[in-house]
């Protein structure tokens, strides 16, 4: 593996004369930071001035771009599943259930067992309706997380434009 | 299948008969301990194959001057896991849950240095992960990096950042 080949940076020998922590050499710096799950890498460009040209370089910018892009596609797609599930909870809506409330009550059996089944109707309602309520909180989760992704990525791409003009000028 | 091949191992520490191809193989760390280990586990570490394979395996004594006795364990360690093909995520869970932030560093410098494929990405995966959503300050000093923008710079940054600001996690005190 080459070692400190690359040599567009000063962080490694400024750096070494102040810190006392171990630092990493360039190539290895690049790999950590292509694995970072960033939600906003305008955070790392105000670490220093390589990691400011880092956060600016086309390849960490393509593969940014790339993992937003799947990762808003997941956020979207399962909100599309919970909104599925919604659908699907429609047949068990019990839409029969005040139906025959004023039947007749003179056999105390079937009174016993129309209520056992009322309330086993009431009790799988119930579950659906917790079920739903945990689907709308990860929902509610999933949109707010889109949101802001979709506000890092506008941000990101804003400034990212305006400080790199030269690369869309040739296009 | 894991089975078999640690019972490969066995055999092969034991077959002594052989010393070209099964002799013990003695690292030397930074500090000058020695550490014993087995043919196979060299083979993990490209750098010292390399070394054993350059000197038809005539040499045996290998020096990691860049690496000291306190790390040398844990490489080997996970080099052991690799070999016997029991590397999952509870273990690795584990390996690193030991290490505090300057281990976690130096051992990945000691993967980069001996050539260990595996433990490095392994490595900068939890570096990236330990790092992620942190604040600026946070990684300056996880990184031991200096601030090399003037205070305008950094303002004009950072108001940059805060058209996003999405709150980052408060910062573990006690890791470093």
């Amino acid at each position: 593996m080459a070692v400190m080949t690359r040599n567009r940076l000063r962080m490694t020998t400024e750096a070494t004369e102040v810190s006392i922590n171990t630092i990493l050499p360039e190539e290895l710096m690049i790999e950590i930071l292509s694995r970072i799950e960033l939600s906003n890498p305008l955070e790392l460009r105000c670490v220093c001035k390589w990691w400011k040209s880092i956060v600016a370089d086309p390849q960490f910018v393509e593969s940014y771009l790339h993992r937003s892009f799947s990762d808003v596609l997941d956020l979207t797609s399962t909100a599309m599943e919970h909104v599925e599930s919604f659908e699907s909870h429609d047949i068990y809506l019990p839409a029969d259930l005040q139906d025959d409330e004023d039947d007749d009550e003179e056999d105390d059996d079937d009174v016993t067992e129309l209520l056992v089944n009322k309330a086993a109707q009431l009790d799988n309602f119930l579950v659906i309706l917790e079920c739903m309520k945990g689907n709308l909180n990860t929902m509610k989760v999933d949109v707010i997380s889109l949101k802001r992704r979709m506000k890092c990525l506008e941000s990101f791409l804003k400034i990212y434009l305006k400080s790199a003009p030269s690369l869309f000028s040739s296009v | 299948m894991a089975e078999e091949v640690s019972s490969q191992m066995n055999s092969l520490s034991i077959s002594e008969t052989n010393p070209s191809s099964s002799a013990t193989i003695s690292l030397v760390s930074g500090d000058d301990i020695v550490f014993k280990v087995e043919p196979t586990i060299a083979k993990e570490m490209e750098t010292v194959q390399s070394f054993i394979d350059e000197t038809d395996g005539k040499i045996t004594t290998i020096p990691l001057p860049n690496i000291s006795s306190h790390d040398l364990p844990y490489v080997i360690e996970y080099c052991e896991k690799s070999i016997a093909g029991k590397i999952t995520k509870e273990f690795e869970a584990e390996f690193v849950k030991k290490l505090n932030n300057e281990e976690v560093k130096e051992l990945f410098l000691a993967a980069n240095y001996l050539n260990i494929k595996k433990l490095l990405d392994f490595l900068s995966q939890v570096i990236a992960d330990r790092i992620a959503n942190k604040s600026v300050e946070y990684v300056r000093r996880y990184f031991g990096i200096e601030n090399d923008f003037t205070p305008e710079e950094e303002a004009k940054l950072r108001e940059e950042l805060a058209w996003t600001f999405t709150g980052v996690d408060p910062d573990d005190e006690d890791e470093n």
